[in-house]
């Protein structure tokens, strides 16, 4: 159950270069993955995560293999919901950081911290954070 | 019997828990811990006197804030967490104790063990399994052994016995908002295979167990648990709210004596207790419990905030026990003033959740209607008959201006507030009405002044612009002046923009002293500039921000700043971060980013809402004319109402 169709890492990556402005902050090897809801829930544990990895040259997305968050390779992990697969895959091609921002939410997308709040905030996730509302969550509202 | 308790007689019949009489209905809720202990879990001067104003509040169960239980700090959440893992805490727990019972309360101390959320000090925390935190500012979790269930479960009654020791009358565990024991109730954390994790019944295993053990801990006494009614984790997973109630049937089965109803985690996507939950939002959830378990006290109080509402609640069977604790925080004397049926003088909560921001942010908790709490320790903050009775003239009817006045006015200073509207409020008022959340909050601190003003007998004159001219004719006439004037836009830093003379003011558009064309663009992405485009988009405008700084709402109260972004997106108002606007003309607002690249955003009017600058000039006007000239609010340095009701009432206390 793959979060978004596999093989489109050439689309993804051109996306996340459009937003480059928000990533460009990343230190080089921040990772972010991201998953369907319902692996995380257990419902089936081997997987495709999209990855989307800082590189030295910015942002490229590529597919790989999800074994569980316990032993997943990245700083964030993303989950979406059935409406957040569609809704993300529908942004691909246009503002899906805004889209993503609405799934947050909206309740479709959870977000599992893979490293403390620190260690995100050297490694220059401030601004994503931030930037698609993770930051405001929190608390008992 | 007072007025008051026969206008509410159900929430003030008396009421039984475990043999127990309470004096009433109400039950103080351990809403959240107050941070004002010591790093090492030791209760401080500060919480002890604190206390003393809770024990007073006239609630007929008071519980006192969790204390985490084990000496390995994992159930520690918070930062200065009181701790009732060892014998050397009991002297101050006695002590709260003494007072709640002097006072004929019900003395319950909660346990609190906060799972997931927990080892504030140890960088890690314990749960039923590894499930990654979805907030980052938790600790990476451990799988808790079984073993480590045992221990855990030891130190929860070593707890409940230290607590009665200390004269507590009984104990409560919580499985509020995602502490561990709702880590083992939910699936959404408990993936275990063992006996412990699966099937609803192997998941509350370790809830029965704790009961249990505290049960033969403590065999004479109470043993309350909080339970969620809903998660509101369910669609990640967590459980449903059919599951919740199956598990208060088995906490029910256990022998708990009351059951207090919750709803939501700390994760959840959605709002539980904020200004934009209408009260009452949740009472359906108390009701299916009181249905479900008849014999069981309910104790219920989640954004419920109106004892009105409650004594309905009660009478119609839908709980027992009104469970409360932010209506308490911002107005210590509610339950008494219910009484007493003087309601209207209440201070009510208005739902900023100033209290929680500050404990997430590892401060300890203030409110911002009650400038005191917090303070209770600190005779500076006490309200007492003044030394010298003056005659002290306000300048401004703001909540600066006012909280100054009843606060003087109660120390028995003749205190005169000259304002150049028609009414109380100042600039609260505009924008108060405009709140998306819920404008009642905020127009209840304007009732509230104008009803304090009349009983303490402050003299209100209206209409009267204080300047110098003014002032000479009122020369020797008051010992002080107090100047609350608040703040206003910095027109002169706007002056760099071409046809800076055509920009409207966000204060007087508020009032509704300037109109706004069809299409607007307002300056500024802060508080004052959010409201209002907010509520100039409701109301059928076309609206842009344009935000000098890379984010809106830097001067927004933390659990506010999500409410504004999402309001913001969803009313589809364009925001423009790390701009400025260059040139205002009949074509609207020509635009520049960060890199100098222009924009003109068509607009019938641009709104300046930023920035803000004290209003300052009487200061210096005044210097000659009066003994005492003293300055509180925006007046000195533009906030908000948190600022200003806290800096009127210190200055209220002082002079």
């Amino acid at each position: 159950m793959p979060p978004v169709t596999p093989g489109n890492a050439q689309r993804w990556t051109d996306a996340l270069r459009r937003e480059a402005a928000l990533f460009e902050p990343l230190a080089s090897g921040a990772r972010i993955g991201v998953v369907a809801e319902a692996i995380v829930a257990g419902a089936a544990r081997a997987s495709t995560m999209l990855v989307w990895q800082r590189e030295r040259e910015g942002m490229r997305a590529g597919f790989e293999r999800y074994d569980g968050f316990e032993s997943a390779p990245v700083d964030l992990l993303i989950a979406l919901d059935e409406a957040g697969v569609a809704g993300i895959e529908r942004a691909i091609d246009g503002d899906f950081v805004r889209s993503l921002r609405s799934l947050v939410r909206g309740g479709h997308a959870l977000f599992f911290a893979r490293r403390p709040r620190a260690e995100l905030e050297e490694s220059g996730y401030e601004d994503l954070l931030d930037g698609i509302g993770f930051a405001y969550l929190g608390a008992c509202r | 019997m007072n007025a008051g308790e026969a206008k509410l007689p159900d929430l003030f019949k008396p009421g039984r828990i475990a043999g127990h009489d309470t004096a009433n209905r109400i039950k103080y809720g351990a809403c959240c811990v107050s941070n004002y202990n010591e790093r090492d879990g030791r209760i401080s001067a500060r919480e002890l006197a604190r206390t003393r104003v809770i024990a007073a509040t006239g609630c007929g169960i008071i519980t006192n804030q969790g204390a985490y239980p084990d000496p390995r700090g994992e159930g520690k959440a918070y930062f200065r967490q009181v701790a009732l893992h060892d014998d050397r805490f009991l002297p101050e727990f006695e002590t709260i104790a003494g007072f709640i019972r002097e006072r004929g309360a019900i003395g319950i101390q909660q346990i609190l063990h906060a799972g997931r959320y927990g080892g504030i000090d140890l960088g890690y925390c314990i749960q039923p399994s590894v499930v990654p935190q979805t907030l980052p500012h938790f600790r990476p979790p451990r799988e808790i052994t079984k073993e480590q269930i045992r221990e855990t479960i030891r130190d929860h009654a070593e707890a409940a016995k230290r607590a009665i020791r200390a004269g507590f009358h009984g104990t409560e565990v919580t499985s509020f908002m995602g502490y561990l024991l709702a880590n083992f109730n939910s699936k959404f954390t408990n993936r275990r295979t063992d006996e412990f994790g699966g099937s609803l019944e192997n998941r509350g295993r370790f809830m029965r167990e704790l009961i249990d053990a505290i049960k033969q801990a403590t065999p004479e006494h109470p043993l309350v648990i909080r339970l969620n009614a809903a998660e509101l984790m369910d669609p990640w997973g967590g459980n449903t709210e059919d599951e919740c109630f199956e598990l208060m049937q088995q906490a029910a089965g256990c022998g708990v004596d009351m059951i207090s109803v919750t709803v939501g985690w700390q994760e959840a996507p959605e709002s539980s207790i904020g200004r934009d939950i209408p009260p009452g939002y949740w009472n359906r959830l108390a009701a299916r419990a009181k249905q479900l378990l008849p014999e069981v006290p309910i104790a219920f109080g989640v954004r419920l905030p109106d004892p009105v509402m409650a004594n309905e609640c009660i009478a119609r069977g839908e709980f027992d026990f009104w469970e409360v604790c932010r209506p308490l925080l911002a107005d210590p004397e509610l339950v008494i003033k219910a009484r007493e049926d003087r309601l209207h003088e209440v201070r009510r909560c208005i739902g900023s959740l100033n209290c929680l921001s500050r404990v997430f942010r590892d401060l300890p908790y203030t409110c911002t209607m009650n400038p005191a709490l917090g303070h209770e320790v600190e005779p500076e903050y006490h309200v007492r008959p003044a030394a010298v009775k003056k005659k002290i003239m306000v300048v401004g009817a703001g909540p600066a201006g006012m909280e100054f006045a009843i606060t003087a006015a109660k120390r028995g200073h003749a205190v005169t507030v000259f304002e150049k509207s028609d009414g109380i409020g100042g600039n609260l008022l505009g924008f108060a009405a405009r709140d998306l959340a819920r404008p009642d909050d905020l127009m209840s601190v304007v009732r509230h002044y104008e009803v304090m003003a009349k009983k303490l007998a402050v003299e209100m004159k209206f209409g009267i612009e204080v300047n110098p001219k003014f002032m000479r004719s009122q020369l020797h006439q008051y010992d002080a002046a107090v100047l609350a004037v608040g703040a206003r836009i910095n027109r002169a830093a706007l002056r760099d923009i071409d046809g800076h003379e055509r920009l409207l003011d966000a204060f007087a558009v508020a009032q509704g002293k300037a109109a706004v064309g069809r299409r607007v663009v307002v300056i500024g992405g802060g508080k004052i500039g959010l409201t209002l485009a907010e509520s100039l988009k409701k109301g059928g405008h076309e609206v842009t921000i344009v935000e000098a700084s890379k984010r809106i709402a830097g001067d927004v109260m933390p659990t506010f700043k999500w409410r504004h972004t999402t309001w913001i997106e969803e009313l589809g108002i364009p925001v423009l971060t790390s701009a400025r606007v260059r040139k205002v003309d009949e074509e609207g607002a020509t635009v520049a980013d960060d890199k100098g690249k222009e924009t003109v955003v068509p607009a019938d009017s641009v709104v300046a809402a930023a920035p803000r600058i004290a209003d300052q000039a009487l200061f210096h006007e005044f210097e000659w004319m009066v003994d005492e000239l003293h300055g509180c609010g925006d007046a000195l340095v533009p906030r908000g109402l948190d600022a200003a009701i806290r800096e009127g009432y210190r200055l209220g206390c002082r002079l």
